[in-house]
């Protein structure tokens, strides 16, 4: 029964007519299910493989509604349902659902062409804001743990729910512009929110420099925040468990920052870090 | 980078943990001024996720303002409560039939009811 309900739908939105082994699914249902006064089996069960499915759709495009946005209603639903046909729901929980997506994105760009680049980055930056909604939340770090610690070899860590991103696109500007495009609709108009679908933003999404962003939350609301390149690459050795002292000395590596400036931009960013509780213990 | 420079580096660094960690607390529970110039505010996706939607609704009103207490426990989202569908009647039984509600709200099922 589960695998009847779980199962991809056919064309049109249906459940599929031929059962796993070929034969009519209205027959092998049949064996499972007792027709009701005006539905077949096939049909009972249709209405909870369509529900199922349905409910995954939803998820992903809850979970990804700039992408959805960027991409226009037709493609993005198709690229669900491709996605979810390869990656089907295994977790207890559909937070986990859309995980792969931009692995599965970069896999098979075909699907997303051309604005594959930006797809990624897109599915990347609200993968992020997933982790930052309910990612783990260790204790921030106290400094008094860190009274006695030597400086040279002292390790901080990085909380599980921040997540480090190097894009080449300003998705950050393109996430906001649609909210405050959604706000105007919604400002501007009565109509319910079930009435109101994404804004097709049919304008390219223009590949830019490298940047770094962290998507965070505080005070359980969801941010981003831009980030010099030095200090993205400092929270990543931070984070793959380098001692602060090495991470601090390959964030100026390459960097044309003056020598007398470095020590106070790493003061003033660990201050702002630390308020906003982004460190813990390694 | 000679070792004096990088811990010199690892001074500054905790100087402005403390820094950090004085400042914090003297905010008491406000960590961050949220839309300053440090962080730039997302979507409400938290509010967004839940706010007039069928599955807080229709449980307990509670359920909405108890979303915040689930969050960092990695457990919350999707189990129902506040991640129900847009479209909370969208394949269920009672709205089989009725045209609006038998399909996703994809272009090409449009105009089919």
């Amino acid at each position: 029964m589960h695998a009847a309900i779980t199962r991809p739908l056919a064309r049109g939105d249906r459940a599929q007519r031929r059962w796993f082994d070929g034969t009519s699914s209205d027959r092998a249902l049949a064996r499972l299910v007792k027709p009701s006064r005006t539905l077949r089996p096939v049909e009972r069960v249709e209405i909870y493989n369509r529900m199922y499915w349905f409910r995954l759709l939803d998820s992903l495009a809850q979970d990804f509604p700039a992408l959805r946005a960027h991409l226009g209603e037709q493609r993005f639903w198709d690229l669900a349902e491709r996605y979810l046909a390869a990656h089907p729901s295994r977790s207890f929980t559909l937070r986990n659902l859309g995980r792969r997506l931009p692995r599965f994105l970069r896999a098979h760009p075909e699907l997303v062409h051309p604005d594959g680049p930006a797809a990624v980055d897109l599915a990347r930056f609200e993968w992020a804001q997933v982790v930052a909604f309910d990612g783990l939340e260790r204790p921030p770090l106290e400094p008094t743990a860190l009274a006695a610690a030597d400086p040279a070899t002292v390790r901080i860590g990085l909380q599980p729910y921040v997540t480090l991103l190097a894009v080449r696109h300003p998705v950050d500007d393109f996430v906001i512009r649609l909210k405050q495009e959604e706000r105007l609709r919604s400002a501007a108009s009565n109509a319910t929110q079930e009435t109101l679908e994404p804004q097709r933003n049919h304008e390219p999404l223009a590949p830019c420099p490298v940047l770094d962003l962290a998507v965070h939350r505080v005070a359980n609301q969801l941010y981003y925040k831009r980030l010099a390149p030095e200090a993205a690459l400092l929270l990543r050795r931070l984070r793959a468990g380098h001692s602060l002292a090495d991470a601090c000395s390959v964030a100026f590596r390459a960097s044309r920052i003056d020598p007398e400036l470095q020590s106070q931009l790493v003061r003033d960013w660990f201050s702002t870090w630390t308020r906003l509780g982004w460190l813990c213990a390694a | 980078m000679i070792k004096s420079t990088k811990t010199l580096l690892a001074c500054a660094a905790l100087s402005g943990l403390y820094a950090g960690a004085l400042s914090a607390r003297s905010y008491g529970a406000t960590p961050v001024e949220a839309g300053s110039k440090h962080t730039v505010q997302l979507a409400d996706k938290d509010k967004a996720s839940c706010s007039g939607k069928d599955g807080c609704s229709a449980k307990d009103k509670d359920s909405c303002k108890g979303l915040h207490d689930c969050k960092g426990k990695n457990a919350c989202k999707g189990q129902g409560g506040c991640k129900s569908g847009d479209n909370g009647c969208r394949g269920k039984n009672s709205c089989k039939g009725h045209g609006g509600c038998s399909t996703a709200q994809k272009p090409a099922d449009h105009g089919k009811a």
